[in-house]
């Protein structure tokens, strides 16, 4: 193919791709940056500008008869959570992942598979049962209790995620350090793990993102001391509220957070390791 | 090769410790903030900006009110140490100024008021959670009638000892309290809720385009009488028609429909208000036995329907309208007339500066009756405080009840909501609006509908309450009537399907033995 | 040897087989054993009636257009998210400026960062009649504008924006694998003369097959459970017409406050797939020992 066409064809693809995946967004930044009755209906810019919704979702106060506490700490409640439950998903899914992979008897793929059932069930079944166990173990609208719910449903996927990973390192990484005299442990968290990054990285930012925008059980186990997010949106947009641009702003900022997660992890983890491993 | 192998585990292990390193600052700084207090901290400046407004608006709300409120919480023993945790819907302007006075009624009696704001959609499970399962961690319950508040009725203590305690006796609660709602409440032999809030829909109209001397003399020749709020259906339908003029359309209404109740509640409070209930004395449908009945419930829809499709003089949007998207809509200037939730706007949000340069001043207008012989109240949401049978301090829950129905608390929320006393509500509709004084504080055309309005699901014909019509039967409505709305079934599908679902529904329920 | 295997398993195994015992299998079971009963609010009493909800469900003539609707659902949004993440992915992997490289993948990833509540309600928005810019794209088109949420084509308009919110979860996934690739292989298949298309299909593919495979398990599972856009946009109207079983599960629960029934229709909506799993293994295994 054609050098040029080929790169035609992509640069085409590229401005496909960001109107497609950003049109939306960009609709919700304009109604975040005006006031009541600005809101955009053709495609142009909305028909006053202020900043009015940052403001008040920041600091929160009273607007037309409503009163709007400030976002911020529903952001840190969220994120909070969300972090945790990366860590404790990792924690506890990166063994179980390596020995899926490694061991291959008939009970672990049924176990494996097993694992099915977990990421198969409906959250809203689990509402009723979760809350009479939470409410007998002291667990109710407390963090650890919010970040334990979560991350049981982000076990199964990031299992799965890392023993994909783990499956396509060829055996003889693992067969040299044996040969080397290195004992299950070194090789696991010198070699394997490290190798493994990017498939950790994407099993934290998914787990991160999905405990982030969950709703229905931290709406069931929170009880006002904690208030994550996504519950603060879903009250903006239920009977009776016209706050629009507020709700616009609160979303808006809500991204940030994510954003800089995934940078983050993104940029560091598969810059190091693509460098440093492949080489072998 | 050993060379080689030997840089990349060492590369390795530099990655791994750095990482390994990141992480535990990443944890530390987590702990850190986790930690008790340190949350607080950080949001301390953000919740100062918090205090200080609410302060703002309690002075103001006090201010406005100390001349004409002269009654106060009648002496009391404090409770020191006593904290009750209340239920509440999350975002709920009719409520948000009397709760943002709850720092006066701890000072008073020493009670602690801990809320936990749900999400509206999450009220009734939460709460029922809760209560099913006897957990004791709400002291009251704030239910609402379009829903539930039936289920809750056999956790909730008698009240009927408090009631005569503070009002008398029951005859004079009755006389002040809107009894028709009030009755819903009523179950083995006490009544176990006091009614904190009560709205109903009403119409509201652009000023400015009525008072046009060009569109009265336009009007007027078109139609042969002036133009002025409708007091007919058919004078409605006219003046909707005669503003239509897309984008710009002569009516709007929050006609949505699942998982939107407003839509089927404007159906229902059109055919109520029209003097019939949905069931008769046997508990049957009336849209299938009654012949009247079906004919007025199949009038409803199609007018409604057809004003979408056919005659177009209501918004297509209107379709998916919720209240606030209507009020939305109507506050952009694109409708003349609006019929709905408009209790929750035309206080405050509606009489705005921003508002009124925009798009003139609104007035309010009964809602024409499809039968104006036979009228009768429409529906009304109704929202009741009960004390839980698990709640350790009955008599400070009841002091808490007491000060919600007060007249401080309700006139503070009058301004976007009905105070579900007769003597509050009238009181109400005489003071000025704080905002706008030339009109009342609560606006005369929900004031009238208010004193009509009753529950839906209780029976007059049998005098009582059949709750079972607030699961499937309402939500199998709620769905008809956005299939009617969608223009995807007709009117007369809509009144049958619905009879044979809230029949099937309440002879499982066991309704029609013999 | 085997000794030692197998006891190395378990203990890799035994937090999180501990940890999902206590959160899972409890709730799991409390879960059955609701479905077999009902709940009497006047007496305040639970009784057990056996296999009754789960008659009711059967005897319901929607439930089957429940059913026919979440795998219809399924099927079309996990195809179509994967083909677009996978494109995505080969996308961003072809392009060789890292700045633009970073751009495209924040901008390919933000969909799934705006919470699914409220992107279903942009969407919303840009569908009404006269608010939104979909219409107003489409009157230039010389379509007709028309309330999509209301028409027959909502659920495939839920359907669009789904894909629109969760194709970054495939592409960050295909899009880590893609970078794993050891390079070598890569640069022997270039020195073997392979255009970029061969490249793709007879190398890369088939390393990735096993990454592949568990993104569009993970796709499915949780596109069989998906919530949050059907809810926000149409709540399963109008009428029943994108009712699937999660919706049905979640209104008789939170609307119906009936706990019991809608415990039945999450052990029919767990049920269902692991019947059609079960089915599917079993055949592959008889087929291997061929």
């Amino acid at each position: 193919m054609n050098k040029h066409f080929r790169n035609f064809l992509i640069f085409v693809f590229l401005i496909l791709v960001s109107v497609w995946s950003w049109f939306p967004l960009v609709w919700f930044l304009m109604v975040s940056i005006t006031g009541p009755g600005g809101i955009p209906t053709k495609i142009s810019l909305p028909s006053y500008i202020t900043f009015d919704p940052y403001i008040h979702v920041i600091f929160g106060g009273y607007f037309s008869g409503y009163f709007l506490k400030s976002v911020i700490p529903s952001i840190l409640d969220s994120l909070i959570i969300a972090i945790m439950s990366s860590f404790l998903t990792i924690i506890i899914s990166v063994l179980p992942a390596y020995a899926f992979s490694r061991f291959n008897f008939m009970l672990s793929k049924t176990i494996y598979n097993g694992l099915l059932i977990v990421r198969m069930i409906p959250f809203v079944t689990l509402v009723a049962p979760y809350f009479i166990m939470f409410n007998n173990l002291k667990l109710i609208d407390t963090y650890h209790g919010l970040i334990f719910a979560i991350t049981t449903l982000q076990i199964p996927p990031a299992i799965w995620i890392m023993r994909g990973f783990f499956d396509s390192i060829p055996k003889e990484i693992e067969e040299q350090a044996m040969i080397d005299g290195a004992p299950l442990i070194k090789r696991l968290f010198l070699i394997l793990i490290p190798l493994i990054m990017p498939g950790i990285s994407v099993a934290a930012s998914l787990t991160f993102i999905f405990s982030y925008i969950h709703y229905i059980l931290y709406s069931i186990l929170s009880r006002g001391t904690i208030n994550p997010i996504s519950i603060r949106i879903v009250v903006f947009i239920q009977e009776g509220i016209v706050m629009w641009n507020e709700m616009a702003a609160t979303t808006i900022l809500s991204m940030i957070p994510m954003f800089l997660f995934l940078l983050f992890l993104g940029k560091y983890f598969i810059k190091g390791i693509t460098m440093g491993a492949i080489k072998g | 090769m050993s060379e080689e192998k030997k840089k990349i585990n060492r590369r390795e292990y530099i990655k791994y410790i750095g990482a390994g390193v990141a992480g535990l600052a990443i944890g530390g700084a987590i702990g850190y903030l986790t930690a008790p207090g340190k949350i607080e901290k950080i949001t301390e400046t953000i919740t100062k900006t918090e205090t200080a407004a609410t302060a703002t608006v309690t002075q103001t709300v006090t201010k406005t009110f100390e001349k004409t409120v002269t009654a106060t919480i009648s002496p009391v023993k404090t409770y020191a140490g006593v904290s009750l945790k209340v239920p509440h819907m999350a975002g709920w302007a009719s409520q948000a100024p009397g709760i943002a006075l709850a720092s006066e009624f701890e000072k008073e009696t020493g009670i602690k008021i801990i809320y936990d704001m749900i999400p509206p959609a999450d009220v009734a499970s939460k709460q029922w959670l809760e209560v099913s399962n006897r957990t004791g961690n709400y002291d009251i319950v704030t239910v609402g009638v379009d829903r539930v508040h039936p289920r809750f009725l056999p956790y909730c203590i008698g009240l009927n000892k408090y009631i005569e305690e503070h009002w008398g006796s029951i005859k004079e609660f009755e006389n002040k309290v809107f009894l028709e709602p009030q009755k819903s409440a009523f179950y083995e032999g006490e009544y176990r809720g006091i009614p904190i809030h009560i709205n109903t829909p009403f119409g509201v109209y652009r000023k400015k385009l009525f008072e046009d001397p060009e569109n009265q003399k336009k009007f007027e020749s078109t139609y042969g009488y002036e133009l002025r709020p409708p007091k007919t259906i058919q004078e409605l339908e006219d003046i909707a028609t005669f503003f239509t003029k897309p984008p710009m359309y002569g009516l709007t209404g929050n006609l949505g429909g699942a998982p939107i109740p407003a839509g089927f509640v404007t159906f229902l409070d059109r055919f109520m208000s029209a003097g019939f209930d949905v069931l008769d004395k046997d508990l049957r449908p009336t849209f299938k036995y009654n012949d009247k009945a079906y004919e007025l419930g199949v009038e409803i829809a199609r007018w409604f329907q057809d004003g979408i499709y056919k005659k177009k003089f209501i918004n297509p949007d209107a379709a998916t309208f919720r209240a606030g998207t209507m009020a939305d809509f109507y506050i952009s200037g694109m409708a003349a007339m609006g019929i709905g939730w408009f209790g929750d706007f035309f206080g405050i949000k509606l009489q705005e500066k921003e508002v009124v340069d925009k798009i003139g001043e609104s007035g309010d207008f009964i809602i024409p009756s499809f039968r104006p012989e036979s009228e009768s109240g429409g529906f009304v949401s109704w929202w009741m405080h009960g004390i839980l049978d698990t709640c350790k301090y009955p008599d400070a829950a009841w002091e808490y009840i007491k000060w919600v129905a007060s007249e401080k608390y309700q006139l503070a929320c009058a301004a976007v909501q009905v105070p579900p006393f007769k003597d509050l509500a009238e009181k109400a509709n005489k003071m000025p609006n704080p905002i706008n004084p030339k009109i009342p504080l609560l606006p005369n055309a929900l004031y009238q509908a208010s004193l009509k309005a009753r529950v839906w699901f209780y029976i007059r014909d049998a005098k009582m309450n059949v709750p079972e019509l607030c699961y499937e039967p309402w939500d199998e409505g709620l769905k008809l009537w956005g299939s009617l709305m969608a223009n995807q079934i007709t009117p007369e599908e809509f009144i049958t399907k619905w009879s044979e679902v809230a029949e099937a529904t309440l002879e499982k329920a066991g309704y029609y033995k013999k | 040897m085997k000794q030692k295997s197998y006891f190395l398993f378990f203990l890799f195994l035994l937090p999180v087989i501990s940890y999902l015992a206590i959160f899972f299998i409890y709730p799991l079971g409390l879960l059955f054993y609701y479905s077999l009963t009902k709940f009497d609010y006047k007496a305040k009493v639970r009784y057990f009636i056996g296999l009754t909800n789960f008659v009711e469900i059967f005897q319901d003539p929607e439930t089957y257009g429940y059913i026919f609707r979440t795998f219809l659902y399924t099927g079309i949004v996990v195809f179509l998210s994967f083909i677009l993440g996978l494109a995505y992915a080969i996308l961003v992997y072809s392009i060789k400026s890292k700045l633009i490289n970073t751009l495209l993948r924040i901008i390919i990833v933000t969909p799934m960062l705006i919470m699914p509540v409220a992107g279903a309600t942009i969407w919303r928005f840009l569908l009404s009649m006269h608010y939104g810019w979909i219409n107003f794209i489409f009157e230039i088109f010389g379509i007709q504008r028309e309330n999509w949420l209301l028409s027959p084509y909502a659920f495939y308009w839920v359907m669009i924006t789904d894909i629109w919110g969760w194709s970054p979860y495939i592409f960050l996934i295909m899009y880590a694998a893609l970078q794993q690739l050891p390079q070598s292989i890569l640069d022997a298949s270039e020195i073997d003369g392979a255009t970029s298309f061969k490249k793709y299909m007879y190398v890369i593919f088939p390393i990735l097959k096993p990454v592949m495979i568990i993104a569009l398990t993970l796709k499915t599972l949780d596109t069989y459970r998906a919530f949050d856009y059907i809810w926000v946009m149409t709540g399963g109207g109008p009428g029943h017409s994108s009712t699937t079983l999660n919706i049905i599960t979640y209104i008789t629960a939170m609307q119906y406050l009936n706990f019991e029934k809608s415990s039945a229709y999450g052990v029919l909506t767990m049920l269902f797939p692991l019947f059609l799993t079960l089915s599917f293994l079993f055949y592959t295994r008889v087929r291997k020992f061929e």
